[in-house]
């Protein structure tokens, strides 16, 4: 029984092994040229052993994910929003730290070229910032608008790239801030940095904005409405509030904040060659903004400002000598004050870079800025730069005694923009170092 | 340093059955790399960390080891990747331009559209004839008519010459009239799952290329690849789930020697997405891999600005990597006031052919647009392989291809064919340059035969070829010098020793020229059934 067992089973192995064989030679046959012996049957037999251990291709982890951004199965980190609320990590004032919030934004609401945009922002230190657009607001394509944080210093049109510019925008905006840690240091050029105080600057704005691209290079922009301010003791803890170490004389406006109503015309030229990253090219910015004081009267003023920059290459496009000139008066109306929160300052990360944010304030401001700057690569700049200017009572003064400072500077950069920055500065007071993901100037 | 033309690799690889210099279907003339397997898995790669992980992974460390994919004649088997063309045959000027198209491109008659494009930076969409061909339609910038179309074009007859699996890529005119939106066609939504296509999307993609002055649009149809997509191949490594993808890619002589084509026609953009495997089913359901080049709208004098569109070359293109540390290093602290040597390059540009010149080029210097392991492993028998291939483009080859392009302005064309011509002529005078560039070598009579490629290009005049002769024992590898048989000749021809040997070895340097003409060219002949044929080739580099 075992014997006809072994014998059946040794019949069967031998089968398998001639139609073993037989595969083998039907194969073989097929390949004559590739006969034991051969190079090709040497090569034949490279392949033949790789076909015990197939592995599929599988990409790694982060290439997995960059893969899905590029395939546009998912959108870019900077693209997540839910019902058009887009979740975002910035800052919000010099001094804030890093403030969380949500930006709404629907560009082209029902293809009517109307725009509606908000934003709520709340920082590490306390700082609150809300506000909301809806008009047809300065934009490019699905990008967010280019819209006044601050009231006065935007020059909206201008801002935008070449070939995107809205003929025409006009829209309603209101804005509301809460700072509480706002450096005040005195008013004028000799204020001291011992003299650090600190207030809480509240105000709100509600504005209608106005402007037309009357040529590709310049653009005229009014805006009018009505600022409600409030100023209230510093929260950081380090320093005497400014109503503990100043006077209302020493700094106007401490004790009582009228509401202004506010009307400003920009006339803006631009012949940059990319308004956000330029290698050569100039631009001019003129803006008079007055504030009529609905209160006592006491702090209307009218403010005058310029600012012109030029960019000059150096022999090459990896070389460009940035130059900026700013200069702001502030005139009051029938012998009143202009009110400290509201005077232009100097210190901080775009204008004396050696001194720390708001370091000086007063109702005249001249700035001068120079950067030799050079690309290592086109993502990839450095730049030496020179800041001096000053602040003053009368416009007679303000150009003797500049302050002044000197550093290095390193920025990372797209095509269009100045992704990061990283500037060190050495002004009379010591070192100051700042990180911004925008550009100076 | 010595090249083996025996692939170093499959010696070490193959079981010790034999020690033989020679094989008896030594030279290998046909890699059958096709054995037939189930299909393989889809890659797809992305394409930035593409770029970050040649930057910085995959980089050499010392010299590279021989390649591995060549015959004992250090030719390249024809193969799935590759099949020998201009390389080894005359090419008529008809053959070149007709290139590897099979038809006249899309059918006359109503085009539907069956999907919209998602990836590259060209607008596109898909389409299909009235034959039922499919077609990926691609456009030129309003700005730069005829400038990608004509790259893409030109660069497909170059490369398919040259000997590479290319697809067929036709310049075709249509009218908006002509296209039909399929029920079924969908446009990609960054972020969102495809939707529907709407005549406003066509109207969009329409609305930023170029018109002719009669309303026709000029686009580059490329046909469907006959195959199953796997995506693109990688140049390192092999594709594991592939059995005949035996030899990595890095050491694959095809893909190395294509840094010499693609510094010549300035493709930058030979990187692996722009390369596509296809699954080549038998009629048992099984199948293999053939390996295609794709997409050479960006060589030549086209390319991509800043802002990822079409455009004439970036002045880096060739000359620097995305990344590359040196130049960034040297600037940053030079002050800016060390500058690259190519941005001060002054360029002939033309709308239609953008930014090409053949001035400050150099061919062992040029670079695509970040590292390509093959490419870095490139030795000098490997370029001078493909320098042999570009030497054999003549001028009125390199004008007829030109030609392709459909240029409207005939002094564009004139220049780019100039500039191919001069750029073809610094690649023959460097690489028959860095080695004794003898080749052609046959038996004539009772002599072996051959031609110094370096002198027949103009480059120094031979005054003698130094000889000697060896016998070869095939079965050890023992060679013994032949007594009195060394000498020299004058001629490009040396006579063959008496005796009956069944293997001679002949090396031969050349006396004149250039200082690198000295090194060696060991020739092996093997008598077979009383016929004597070149066997063998190595060349010292």
């Amino acid at each position: 029984m075992i014997r006809r067992d072994m014998s059946r089973l040794a019949s069967g192995a031998l089968a398998l092994l001639i139609m073993a064989l037989a595969a083998a030679a039907q194969e073989t046959a097929e390949r004559p040229d590739e006969d034991p012996g051969t190079r090709a049957h040497e090569w034949r037999q490279l392949r033949e052993r790789r076909f015990a251990k197939l592995v599929p291709y599988e990409a790694g982890l982060v290439e997995k994910q960059v893969l899905g951004f590029e395939k546009a199965e998912r959108p870019s980190i900077l693209d997540l929003n839910l019902l058009g609320f887009y979740p975002r990590i910035q800052s919000i004032a010099h001094g804030s730290r890093t403030a969380g919030g949500v930006r709404f934004w629907k560009p082209d609401i029902g293809s009517t070229r109307l725009d509606a945009h908000g934003s709520v922002f709340y920082s590490i230190y306390g700082y609150e910032f809300y506000d909301v657009q809806f008009g047809r607001l300065p934009h490019s394509g699905k990008s967010f608008p280019l819209r006044s944080t601050q009231g006065v210093e935007v020059y909206e049109l201008g801002n935008l790239a070449p070939g995107h510019r809205t003929a025409l925008i006009l829209y309603g905006s209101a804005r509301y801030q809460h700072y509480p840690r706002t450096r005040f240091y005195g008013t004028g050029p000799d204020s001291q940095a011992e003299d650090q105080t600190t207030f809480l600057d509240q105000r709100a704005y509600y504005e209608l904005v106005g402007g037309v691209q009357l040529s590709p290079h310049f653009s005229l922009t009014a805006r009018g409405g009505y600022v409600q301010a409030f100023v209230g003791p510093g929260e950081d803890e380090r320093f005497p509030t400014t109503q503990e170490a100043f006077t209302d004389a020493q700094a106007p406006g401490l004790e009582a904040q009228p509401d202004f109503l506010l009307v400003s015309g920009q006339a803006f030229w631009d012949r940059r060659d990319k308004p956000a990253n330029p290698k050569r090219g100039a631009m001019a910015a003129l803006q008079v903004t007055h504030l009529e004081d609905r209160g006592s009267e006491a702090f209307g003023f009218t403010r005058i400002a310029g600012d012109v920059r030029g960019f000059v290459p150096l022999g090459s496009v990896q070389r460009t000598l940035a130059l900026r000139s700013y200069l702001s008066s502030d005139d009051p109306e029938n012998g009143g004050s202009v009110p400290f929160y509201a005077q232009e300052t100097l210190g901080g990360s775009h204008t004396l870079r050696g001194f720390p944010s708001d370091r000086f304030r007063d109702t005249k401001v001249v700035l001068f800025q120079a950067e030799y700057r050079w690309e290592a690569s086109p993502a990839i700049e450095l730049a030496l730069f020179a800041d001096a200017g000053r602040v003053a009572p009368r416009v007679s003064e303000l150009f003797s005694d500049l302050e002044a400072d000197g550093g290095i500077g390193l920025r990372l950069k797209t095509n269009l923009n100045t992704a990061f920055r990283i500037d060190v500065a050495r002004g009379r007071e010591g070192w100051q170092a700042f990180a911004r993901f925008n550009s100076v100037f | 340093m010595r090249l083996f033309s025996i692939p170093a690799l499959v010696l070490a690889s193959a079981p010790a059955t034999h020690a033989q210099r020679f094989l008896p279907d030594d030279p290998l003339r046909v890699d059958r790399d096709d054995l037939p397997i189930e299909k393989p898995g889809v890659v797809e790669l992305a394409t930035a960390w593409d770029v970050v992980e040649h930057s910085f992974w995959h980089r050499p460390s010392g010299s590279a080891p021989p390649a591995v994919n060549v015959n004992t004649l250090g030719e390249v088997p024809d193969s799935s990747w590759f099949e020998n063309r201009i390389g080894a045959r005359e090419m008529s000027i008809e053959e070149l331009v007709r290139g590897p198209n099979q038809v006249a491109g899309p059918a006359p008659g109503p085009w539907t559209i069956t999907a919209g494009k998602s990836q590259g930076i060209t607008p596109g969409f898909t389409i299909r004839d009235d034959r039922g061909d499919v077609y990926f339609l691609k456009f030129d910038p309003i700005p730069y008519p005829n400038l990608s179309t004509a790259a893409d074009v030109i660069g497909t007859k170059f490369f398919h010459a040259i000997g590479y699996f290319v697809p067929e890529n036709y310049i075709a005119y249509f009218r908006r009239e002509q296209l039909v939106i399929a029920p079924d066609a969908k446009v990609p939504v960054r972020g969102a799952k495809k939707r529907k296509m709407m005549p406003a999307d066509l109207d969009s993609i329409l609305a930023r290329v170029p018109h002719l002055p009669d309303g026709r649009v000029r686009c580059i149809a490329s046909r469907l690849l006959p195959g199953e997509p796997l995506g693109p191949h990688k140049y390192w490594g092999t594709r594991r789930d592939d059995p005949n993808d035996a030899f990595p890619h890095e050491h694959r002589r095809d893909l190395r020697g294509y840094r010499v084509f693609s510094a010549w026609l300035n493709h930058d953009d030979s990187r692996s997405v722009n390369s596509q495997d296809l699954f080549v089913r038998d009629a048992d359901g099984k199948g293999h891999v053939k390996h295609y080049l794709i997409d050479f709208s960006s060589a030549l004098g086209s390319g991509s600005d800043a802002a990822r569109q079409i455009a004439p070359q970036n002045p880096r293109a060739g000359n620097e990597y995305i990344l590359e540390l040196k130049p960034i290093v040297k600037t940053a602290f030079s002050f800016g006031l060390w500058e690259r040597p190519w941005r001060k390059v002054k360029y002939e540009t033309y709308t239609e052919v953008g930014r090409i010149e053949a001035e400050f080029f150099e061919p062992q210097v040029w670079r695509p647009e970040y590292p390509n392991p093959a490419f870095e492993r490139m030795r000098l028998a490997d370029a001078f392989w493909a320098a042999r291939i570009v030497s054999r483009f003549s001028d009125e080859a390199v004008r007829a291809l030109v030609g392709a392009g459909e240029f409207s302005d005939a002094e564009a064309e004139r220049h780019l064919a100039d500039t191919l011509i001069r750029r073809r002529d610094k690649i023959v005078a460097y690489y028959f340059r860095q080695l004794n560039p003898l080749a052609e070598l046959r038996i004539e009579g009772d002599a072996l035969a051959f031609a110094n490629l370096g002198e027949r290009a103009g480059l120094a005049r031979v005054e003698a070829y130094e000889y000697e002769w060896h016998v070869l024992e095939n079965r050890t590898g023992r060679l013994d010098p032949l007594p009195a048989a060394k000498g020299e000749s004058v001629e490009p021809r040396l006579a063959l020793p008496p005796g009956g040997h069944s293997y001679l070895m002949a090396r031969i340097r050349t006396r004149g020229g250039e200082t690198a003409w000295r090194k060696a060219v060991d020739v092996y002949i093997r008598k077979e059934g009383g016929v004597l044929n070149v066997v063998g080739i190595e060349r010292e580099e």
